[in-house]
């Protein structure tokens, strides 16, 4: 039976049958099992812990309803200063908890009422006496707590606590106490009779307030709102619908986050280790798909991490059928799980492809942005609502739990919020399906991208993992998501106005409201992820630099596949079609026409915002004109260009440098190359801070190194911009310069080291 | 039109590595059916060149052809890697799979499925000798053994074009003779196979034809026999069982035409061709001087260590009298010689035509190691 299973594995997949077989070792498997099985148990005693369990005696108290605080520091009769409408713990036979019952005492004594007497027992204290205050409160609750003083005292001594809290339970219930008033406006004092009540000081998430309880409890955070028990019950009322939800969300993530980060890790040492040893070539070498490979990679070499989830998907199953999440949300959510997984798993395997050469450090680097993102993406998922216009939204779409929030479930946050949108894409509103289909989607759009540079990388190690030509639409489509995620079209036209206020200090057209800000923020973040993505993914080895340096004017312009043995002279590309298309070729021109096209986004992006502002083409227009002949300052539309322009000039610059770092370095390229680029982008400005450097002092080298700064100064800018353009220019100019002379000089040295090379062989 | 006769084939195949030119347009060309053997010293390019064949390296310039069909990396080219097997050097495994499931593994990559798999790993083990080793933990085989089992994955899909780099370094002489053996049945069931090794007695037992390597060109590349028509002299050891006819053979030998030089090995006794030859000298020199060995048998002892070489070396008994003679001739001239020399009553204990080998040709063309 189980051989059969495995034979038609490993006929579907034979990959997948090498891993399960080199995984699911005996003690491997006993070891995974008891290790789930314990932290399911841990799990569980720590969820169960969070009950509130029995009625411990020590909790209760008697008190009036409402409950009266007073104001002791005054001299005269206690007035009352404070009113609280704490509900009594159960809903016992003598008394009526409903609107007309102990609801019709709620407003019998008001606050400013001061107290003259207490069942028909003045209220009397020495004022002279030291400490009066406590001697008045002791007064007070003497005589408010009276005929049960005996039992309320045993409750705080523990072999009589039990029976006092049971008798208090059972005889509080039903008496009242009277009280003698007067009033303000009253000439008169007043009689006012009010309920006694048991009450407890317990509060707990999962405590259930008491039914039917009419007040304002409802809406206010229950971490705050006292428990309640049924009639005679030694237990609190547990809300276990609230119970099972946190249990199901804390399981959730228990769950979620070893997968992915324990998959990750294994994942990318699997491959890294194969390839260290030299045993991926074989398989490189058999006639196998690199999907068929890294799929069976992917299914097999967590297997154990995935039989450890297994064994605690009842449980998850349970609390969440239990919280009432019924089984079409529990299945988009492990759809989306898996989804999500998938995605996760298959950038691992790219990162286990890109050899670094750092060994077991890249594996847990691998593991640790993970849990770093799925951090983010969980924070996102919990807090995200379509009010705050959250420009992070996208990392919602990378997170299993917006399937949850797509239906209206916040974690650990009380009450609901169903039917309200996430958030908004081009103005679809993100609920319940929705979520999962933009999720899913989203998810294959970026798997399709990660398995082609799968593909090629599996084949080919030394290959770049995107061809440039790839790379233009990559950026185009990132960028047009991007923006669907900062379309303002949810705003109806009235709101619009309203939204996006004009800045007071800019004479141009231009909105810069916080909702704007945000998205700019968020648009420039993912053009520079997208930027340092694209160097990682488009930079050619050293060897195809130099290969390309050396035989450019002999290699293929595309892969042919003549059968013929010929020396074919292939068609040969210009320079700058090489430069823009050629696989081995420097990236610089590359990167600029990737930065370009994003650039282009959010310029149009920008203008549109600005457009919206105004509302109305014509006048847009008009406004523009009137922004550009403005003579103290530059429109805010051209300093954004302006600022775009040089921002992308100092990413160029840093490409360069990691170009030249590409051809200086065999090892550790890639890891130097990031370090470089980290340096660059945040130590100059952290050094210009730390040196208290102001913009205003040198604008131009603020401009040069950190052009957003510069923004603020829009005075000083119009020098400063230019003087800076130009500066960048001239060290964009210049390290080029240097790169391609070094690639020249990279060919002609060898050249005329191949040519002495052959000359002294013939000589010999 | 190649597909038929020519397995591999490259053209202008180069390699470099920064500024290292590892392997320097090759044109290689190997019959179907051929045992290859790439001989070269270290760093000559011979393991680049493989792993290049076996798509394990990109080339910088130039193609591969197998079986007729162009070889290139990042195609996915099914059919080609189906004729293709390759052994590195240092043949990784699976430490953590028993063999049998590990040749099981790579019967499926290679979409072998049920009985024809199963049969098929029966005699890739029978024919590696690692029957009873089936359930064994790879772990826990020796290194032959290992070495062994790498062939066998590497052969399993009955693979048209076998790539072997060292397949015997490191291995002791049983395991090597056994390896040997494994190469001689394949090489019959028709695999070409391009092997490239130091040890070039074992080559020269299993190879058809040899390329040699050099600072990463193809120096020669041609059939085992006319490199040894072309590069090595032909040798008769011969033993009189005494002294008596001496002057009687060496007139024979100098008359022949076929005879360059000849030798008494058991004194200083050259004899040439030349009419100056002294004949009386070798009477009386015999018994004053017993076993004497000249230069040329001290150089050949130098690789006395393979069995060819031990088959060949001058027969030493006691009181017999050993020549060597340097021969031109065919084998038809060989046995024409033996017919002449017993027609003259001239008393041979000892009678053995051989030819330099493949190592001496190899250190006569005299390449040094380039690193």
């Amino acid at each position: 039976m189980l051989t059969s299973l495995l034979d038609t594995i490993g006929d579907w997949n034979p990959q997948l049958l090498r891993e399960l077989k080199g995984h699911l070792k005996p003690i491997k498997l006993g070891l995974a099992i008891a290790l789930a099985l314990l932290i399911q148990l841990v799990f569980l005693m720590i969820v169960w812990g969070q009950l509130p369990g029995q009625i411990e005696p020590g909790y209760l108290y008697v008190t009036t309803y409402p409950k009266i605080e007073m104001d002791y520091g005054n001299t005269g009769p206690l007035s009352i200063s404070h009113l609280e409408y704490n509900y009594p713990l159960e809903k016992h036979p003598n008394y009526d908890i409903s609107a007309s019952g102990l609801e019709q005492y709620a407003h019998k004594v008001r606050v400013g009422d001061r107290i003259l007497a207490i069942d028909g027992q003045p209220l009397e204290w020495d004022e002279t006496a030291e400490d009066n205050f406590r001697s008045k409160r002791q007064v007070v609750e003497t005589a408010l707590e009276q005929p049960f003083a005996e039992e309320i005292r045993q409750l705080r001594v523990l072999p009589m606590a039990e029976q006092a809290a049971r008798t208090l339970r059972q005889q509080v219930p039903g008496t009242m106490v009277d009280l003698t008033l007067s009033r303000e406006g009253w000439n008169e004092p007043i009689e006012v009779t009010i309920p006694r009540i048991v009450t407890s000081t317990r509060t707990n998430f999962h405590c259930l307030p008491l039914e039917n309880w009419q007040t304002e409890i409802q809406g206010v955070n229950r971490r705050y709102s006292p428990c309640s028990a049924t009639v005679g019950s030694q237990q609190y009322a547990i809300d276990w619908f609230q119970w099972h939800r946190d249990a199901f969300w804390g399981l959730s993530i228990t769950m979620l986050f070893p997968l992915l980060i324990l998959g990750t890790y294994v994942l990318i040492n699997n491959l890294l280790k194969e390839e260290r040893d030299g045993t991926l070539n074989f398989i490189r070498l058999s006639p196998q798909s690199a999907r068929e490979i890294l799929l069976g990679k992917m299914l097999g070499v967590p297997a154990l991490i995935y039989l450890a989830v297994a064994i605690a998907l009842p449980l998850h199953l349970f609390h969440g059928i239990s919280a009432g999440l019924g089984w079409g949300v529990m299945a988009a959510f492990y759809g989306a799980t898996g989804a999500i997984a998938f995605l996760t798993f298959s950038m691992a395997l790219l990162l286990g492809m890109v050899n670094m050469s750092l060994g077991m450090v890249q594996a847990w680097l691998g593991g640790g942005a993970v849990f770093l993102i799925q951090l983010l993406c969980l924070q996102a998922s919990r807090h995200a609502s379509s009010s705050d216009g959250s420009a992070l939204s996208w990392t919602l779409m990378f997170s299993p739990f917006s399937t949850l929030r797509g239906v209206g479930e916040q974690p650990f946050v009380d009450g609901y919020r169903a039917g309200e949108s996430l958030f908004q894409w081009f103005g679809i509103p993100m609920v319940s399906l929705v979520v999962l289909i933009l999720l899913l989607a989203n998810t294959v759009l970026f798997s399709r991208w990660v398995w082609h540079a799968l593909g090629r990388r599996f084949f080919n190690p030394t290959s770049t993992l995107l061809p440039k030509a790839q790379s233009y639409g990559l950026t185009l489509m990132v960028n047009v998501a991007a923006v669907g995620f900062s379309w303002p079209a949810w705003l109806k036209p009235a709101e619009k106005m309203h939204h996006l206020e004009l800045e007071p200090d800019y004479s141009a057209h231009m909105p810069s409201s916080h909702w704007v800000e945000n998205h700019l923020l968020f648009l420039l973040l993912i053009n520079l992820s997208l930027w340092v993505i694209m160097i990682v993914a488009l930079s050619p080895q050293r060897q195809s630099l130099h290969d390309w340096a050396r035989y450019r004017h002999l290699l293929p312009a595309a892969a042919t596949s003549s059968g013929h043995r010929s020396r074919t002279k292939f068609p040969r590309r210009s320079f700058w079609a090489e430069l823009i298309w050629g696989e081995k070729s420097p990236i610089v021109v590359a990167i600029a026409l990737n930065l370009l096209i994003g650039g282009v986004c959010v310029f149009l992006w920008v203008t549109y915002q600005a457009f919206l502002s105004v509302g109305d083409w014509s006048m847009f227009a008009m406004s523009i004109v009137v922004a550009l002949q403005h003579s103290d300052s530059l429109s805010l539309l051209t300093l954004a260009f302006i600022v775009l322009l040089s921002t992308t000039n100092i990413l160029l610059i840093c490409t360069t440098i990691v170009q030249l770092i590409f051809l200086k370095r065999e090892k550790h390229a890639l890891p130097t190359a990031l370090l470089v680029l980290l340096v660059l982008l945040l130590g100059i400005p952290i050094t210009l801070g730390l040196t208290s450097t102001q913009p205003g002092a040198y604008p131009a080298v603020w401009f040069v190194l950190f052009p957003w700064a510069s923004t603020s100064e829009p005075f000083t800018f119009a020098g400063a911009g230019i003087l800076g353009l130009l500066s960048q220019w001239a060290i964009l100019g210049l390290l080029n310069w240097w790169l391609f002379r070094w690639l020249e000089k990279i060919g002609a040295s060898e050249s005329k080291g191949v040519l002495t090379g052959t000359k002294a062989l013939l000589t010999d | 039109m190649m597909k038929d006769t020519v397995a591999i084939a490259t053209c202008g195949l180069t390699k470099q590595f920064s500024s290292h030119v590892a392997v320097q347009d090759i044109d290689l060309e190997i019959g179907a059916g051929e045992v290859y053997g790439l001989i070269g010293p270290n760093g000559a390019g011979k393991t680049t060149l493989i792993r290049m064949l076996a798509t394990a390296e990109e080339p910088t310039l130039g193609e591969i052809y197998i079986n007729g069909d162009r070889l290139q990396r990042d195609r996915k080219h099914r059919t080609i890697k189906r004729y293709l097997g390759y052994l590195p050097d240092d043949y990784p495994l699976y430490d953590d799979l028993t063999v049998w499931d590990y040749l099981d593994y790579f019967a499926r990559l290679y979409k072998l499925r049920g009985p024809d798999k199963r049969r098929r790993i029966q005699e890739v083990l029978e024919l590696v000798q690692l029957t009873h080793k089936r359930d064994s933990p790879i772990a826990a085989l020796s290194r032959g053994m290992k070495q062994r089992l790498g062939l066998a994955r590497t052969i399993i899909h009955q693979p048209l074009v076998l790539l072997l780099d060292e397949p015997v370094s490191g291995l002791d002489p049983v395991a090597r003779a056994q390896f040997r053996d494994i190469v001689t049945a394949l090489k019959e069931a028709g695999m070409t196979i391009l092997i490239s090794s130091h040890v070039l007695s074992d080559l020269e037992e299993m190879c058809t034809s040899i390329g040699i390597m050099e600072l990463g060109y193809l120096v020669e590349s041609a059939p085992l026999s006319e490199l040894y028509r072309r590069l090595s002299r032909q040798h008769i050891h011969l033993s009189l069982i005494h002294s008596d006819m001496h002057s009687q053979l060496a007139t024979l030998l100098d008359n022949h035409p076929l005879v360059q030089q000849w030798t008494c090995l058991k004194q200083e006794r050259k004899g040439d061709r030349h009419p100056h030859a002294q004949p009386d000298r070798s009477t009386n020199a015999p018994a004053a001087l017993p076993a004497q060995v000249d230069t040329l048998s001290a150089n050949s002892s130098s690789t006395a260590a393979t069995p060819t070489q031990n088959s060949s070396s001058p027969i030493t008994t006691y009181g017999a009298i050993p020549y060597q003679i340097e021969f031109s001739g065919t084998d038809q001239d060989c046995a024409e010689l033996l017919r002449s020399l017993i027609h003259q009553d001239i008393p041979i204990l000892d009678f053995h035509p051989t030819h330099e080998t493949l190592e001496e040709i190899f250190f006569k063309i005299g390449h040094q190691q380039s690193s």
